[in-house]
């Protein structure tokens, strides 16, 4: 079934929840294991949220301006004998629509509790 | 499950979906999954988890991530195929095409016609139909596989020559009833599709399709040749996606291939 655009799915909410918990930690921007692993946290699951799930949503949220990315620094990867690494923040827009989300979870009369209609 | 094989294979799988895109975005993809592989294992060590149990953990991700990694895959394709390009044709991509239309719509009549008579669709009244039917349609796949090779011989990788000619073979032995050589048109035809979308020729959408139907088509083939023939007009209509794909193929080529404007050469068909 094709999603509607502008309609955040429950996964989405759980990466933006992530990401805003994260930054409450003092975490401002976040990779992709970071936010699998505060996803299953948060969610008490058994496990992470596979690949190509986690990196398409990522994908769509940052086309639809909730998320912005970095590449970090090749420099520190290297330096800690790692991969270089993709960093995500929240942003005003991404915080607004997880606002919309959750409201409209609460709110009895939604169409769907796990699907919020953005502006 | 050893998680350096597991590593491995996720490893080809994004190199495989990744295939035909910018070099930019294959390597950014690759990349962010690396640095995931690499946080995943230490974090593993971190909390004392055996290999096996992370072996597993990362292959279970792999797999429900797959239908994933396609839909963003099948979004980059549209995305890039839409801005800037025209599509061109030449007669002979036309020819070609019109071949193919012909052929998936001889395949999907005579499985039309084996799934509503069975056996007796090749026996009376309607046996002439069908042996004209999976002759004009074995030598239309076989020409149109032989002609795809031909058209696109400069940019096909070996997996696409490889491919084609399976195909031919294939579609050629599928005139004769030849036995298992039939499964080889299915088999290479996919290859063949998937190269043609890495050059561009096809979407990587109806790559993806022709390959799933092509999947689906083996079943009955297979049941065909196994101990109880019989059993193959059970799974007949996993055969029928088939012909509709190439069909979906064919009009695809008479409506041309999507090329960039005239300022840059990548993909020109040499329009006529």
């Amino acid at each position: 079934m094709r999603r509607k655009e502008g309609v955040l799915v429950p996964l989405e909410v759980s990466i933006l929840e992530a990401a805003v918990e994260l930054r409450s930690r003092g975490v401002a921007e976040a990779h992709g294991f970071m936010l699998a692993k505060a996803m299953r946290d948060r969610q008490q699951a058994r496990r992470l949220t596979a690949y190509g799930t986690l990196y398409k949503a990522l994908y769509r949220l940052e086309r639809a301006g909730h998320l912005t990315s970095r590449w970090e620094d090749p420099r520190i990867g290297a330096s800690e004998g790692r991969p270089r690494r993709r960093l995500y923040r929240v942003t005003l827009v991404g915080e607004g629509a997880l606002e919309r989300a959750l409201e409209g979870r609460r709110t009895p009369t939604a169409p769907r509790a796990a699907a919020v209609q953005l502006s | 499950m050893n998680p350096d094989r597991v590593a491995v294979l996720i490893r080809r799988w994004v190199d495989l979906y990744t295939r035909g895109m910018p070099r930019a975005v294959r390597a950014d993809r690759r990349a962010e999954v690396d640095d995931d592989l690499w946080c995943h294992r230490h974090d593993a060590i971190t909390v004392g988890r055996s290999s096996g149990a992370l072996g597993m953990e990362m292959m279970l991700r792999l797999v429900f991530g797959i239908p994933g990694d396609l839909s963003w895959r099948l979004a980059h394709g549209a995305n890039a195929e839409a801005p800037g390009s025209v599509r061109r044709t030449s007669t002979s991509t036309r020819v070609i095409g019109t071949l193919a239309v012909l052929a998936g719509a001889g395949w999907t009549t005579l499985m039309l016609l084996m799934l509503v008579y069975g056996e007796s669709a090749w026996t009376g009244s309607i046996g002439p139909i069908s042996v004209v039917l999976v002759l004009g349609a074995g030598f239309a796949f076989t020409a149109t596989a032989i002609g795809l090779i031909w058209r696109f011989q400069e940019r096909l990788h070996r997996p696409g020559f490889i491919g084609g000619g399976m195909a031919g073979l294939g579609a050629f032995a599928s005139a004769f009833n030849g036995a298992w050589a039939i499964t080889l048109l299915p088999l290479g035809s996919a290859a063949l599709a998937w190269d043609l979308a890495r050059i561009g020729v096809l979407s990587f959408g109806t790559a993806l399709l022709h390959a799933l139907c092509a999947a689906a088509l083996l079943v009955p083939l297979v049941a065909a040749f196994s101990a109880d023939p019989a059993a193959s007009f059970g799974f007949l209509a996993l055969a029928l996606p088939y012909p509709l794909s190439w069909m979906a193929i064919g009009v695809s080529l008479v409506r041309g291939v999507p090329s960039p404007r005239a300022d840059s050469g990548r993909l020109s068909d040499g329009a006529s």
